[in-house]
C-alpha cells in the first residue's frame, strides 16, 4: 500500500545564520526559558561550572517569556558570543 | 524525503503508525493516495496560501500532506478549506503557535466554525461532544498536522504536565439559534461569511445557572465562573471565550444584552478577590508585571479580550473557555 507521508514538509530554504559563524568570545551562557525554576536551575549549573570546570562566570538570557519561544535573533546572538550554552527549561 | 511512503503488504496498518511515533492513540484512516487525491478535489485557486512553516520543526507542509493528516483524522472530503483556514489562523504570529505547543499548560487548538462555513457542522446540542463527525474530525485533523510536520509530539516538544481531552480534537460550530450576528461579525467580517477561528484553550468550564431567570442572574454567575485563581489568564492574559447556550443567550438578549454589553459587564465583575491568591502567587503575578485592580485582580487586559458566542441545544449551561494566556483568537476567512 503507498500513502501520502503525513510528516512530509518543506524544510527552510536557508537554515544556516551568518551570525553564527563568527567566532564566540565568551565561555558559558545560560539561556532560560523564563520561569523561576529554570533561574534557580541555571544558577546551580553555572556554579559548578565555573567552580568544577573553570568555566564561565555563566551570563543567563531569557526568553521574551515564559509564553513564547527564544527569538531566532536571541539564538543567533547568543551562538556568536559564547562557545558553550546552557538550556534550563525549569518550571 | 519523498511525499510517498510504501507501505509493507504484511504490515498492521495501526502498529505501523505505533512503530513511527505516529498518530493520537486513536486508530486513524491510511492515506492513501486515492483517499488523498479525493480530499484535495474542488480546492481553489491560491488554496495553499496560508501555509506557512510550522514549529517545533520548521517544516511547511504541502497541501498533500494536510490532506493526508485529514484522511487520517477521518475527515470527508470538502473539509479542506476549512481545515486550511484553520491551519492558517494558528500560524498566525497572534496565535504564538510554538509556545502553544510546547507549554507545559495543557491548552489545546479549538476552532470555531461561523457563517456559512458552518454546513454540515453542529452548533446545537452537544456540540463540544461528539455526535458529529465534521466537529469531531476537524480538530483532530489540525492537531495530527501540528503533531506530524510541526513535530509538537508529546513527551518530547510537547511539555504539556497533563494535557487535556481538548488535545485530541476541539472544533464546533456556532448556534444557528443565536439571537445576534455571529462572532466574525464582530471582528470585521460580514455576518455569515465563511470563518475559522481559533484559539490556544482549556476545554470548556461548564456554567450551570438553572436558578437565574434574569440577565443580570445568569452574568453574575458567568462573572463568578471566570473569577478562578488557577486560570493562566489571571496573569499571562489573553483571550477568554464565552459560549453561551441558547437558552442563557435568549434570556440575555430579551433583557437588553448584546455581545459587547456582556463583555463590558464582565470585564466589570468576573474579578478576583487578592486575599484568593495565595501569597507565592502574587509574587509570581507581580513578576508578570500584573497587579490588582484595589482589591481584586482582573481576568485579561481589558473588555475587548472576553469573546462572546453562542453554541449549544437545550438547557440552563453555558461554557467559558479560559486560554493559555500567550495567545490570540485568531479569526480566518475560508478560502473556497
Amino acid at each position: 500500500m503507498r500513502i501520502v507521508d503525513p510528516t512530509y514538509g518543506l524544510a527552510p530554504a536557508d537554515q544556516e545564520s551568518a551570525a553564527v559563524t563568527a567566532t564566540p568570545t565568551d565561555d558559558l551562557c545560560g539561556l532560560s526559558n523564563s520561569k523561576p525554576g529554570a533561574t534557580v536551575l541555571l544558577e546551580t549549573v553555572g556554579r559548578r561550572l565555573f567552580d568544577d570546570h573553570g568555566l564561565g562566570p555563566m551570563s543567563v538570557a531569557s526568553k521574551p517569556s515564559a509564553a513564547a519561544g527564544a527569538t531566532p535573533e536571541l539564538l543567533d546572538h547568543l551562538a556568536a558570543q559564547y562557545r558553550l550554552a546552557v538550556v534550563a527549561i525549569g518550571d | 524525503m519523498t511525499e510517498t511512503l510504501d507501505v509493507p503488504a504484511d504490515a498492521d496498518w495501526e502498529d505501523w503508525v505505533d512503530d513511527r511515533g505516529w498518530g493520537d492513540g486513536l486508530p486513524t484512516v491510511a492515506p492513501t493516495e486515492d483517499r488523498v487525491d479525493a480530499m484535495l478535489q474542488g480546492l481553489p485557486d491560491g488554496a495553499a496560501a496560508g501555509l506557512a512553516a510550522l514549529p517545533p520543526s520548521g517544516l511547511t507542509p504541502t497541501l498533500r500532506s494536510v490532506a493526508a493528516n485529514a484522511v487520517m483524522a477521518g475527515c470527508v472530503p470538502g473539509m479542506l478549506p476549512v481545515l486550511l483556514a484553520a491551519l492558517e489562523a494558528v500560524s498566525t504570529p497572534a496565535y504564538n503557535l510554538h509556545g502553544t505547543l510546547a507549554t507545559t499548560h495543557p491548552c489545546a487548538p479549538m476552532v470555531l466554525v461561523s457563517g456559512s462555513a458552518r454546513a454540515g457542522f453542529h452548533g446545537g446540542g452537544n456540540c463540544f461532544g461528539p455526535g458529529n463527525r465534521r466537529n469531531a474530525t476537524l480538530g483532530r485533523a489540525l492537531s495530527l498536522v501540528l503533531l506530524h510536520v510541526g513535530g509538537a509530539r508529546p513527551g518530547t516538544l510537547d511539555r504539556s504536565t497533563q494535557g487535556s481531552p481538548a488535545k485530541y480534537t476541539f472544533s464546533f460550530a456556532e448556534s444557528d439559534e443565536s439571537p445576534w450576528a455571529g462572532l466574525p461579525s464582530r471582528r470585521g467580517f460580514d455576518d455569515g461569511e465563511p470563518v475559522v477561528s481559533v484559539m490556544a484553550a482549556e476545554p470548556p468550564h461548564n456554567v450551570n445557572d438553572h436558578g437565574s431567570t434574569t440577565g443580570d442572574g445568569i452574568l453574575t454567575t458567568i462573572a463568578g465562573t471566570m473569577a478562578e485563581t488557577g486560570s493562566n489568564n489571571v496573569y499571562v492574559r489573553g483571550p477568554h471565550l464565552l459560549v453561551l447556550g441558547p437558552e442563557h443567550a435568549a434570556t440575555l438578549h430579551r433583557d437588553g444584552w448584546d455581545p459587547v454589553s456582556i463583555r463590558e459587564h464582565l470585564w466589570k465583575t468576573a474579578r478576583i478577590p487578592v486575599e484568593k491568591v495565595s501569597p507565592g502567587n502574587r509574587e509570581q503575578f507581580v513578576e508578570w508585571g500584573v497587579k490588582p485592580d484595589g482589591d481584586a485582580y482582573t481576568v485579561s487586559t481589558g473588555p475587548e479580550q472576553l469573546h462572546v458566542a453562542v453554541a449549544g441545544g437545550a438547557g440552563k449551561h453555558s461554557a467559558w473557555i479560559p486560554s493559555f494566556g500567550g495567545t490570540e483568537l485568531v479569526s480566518v476567512r475560508v478560502r473556497r
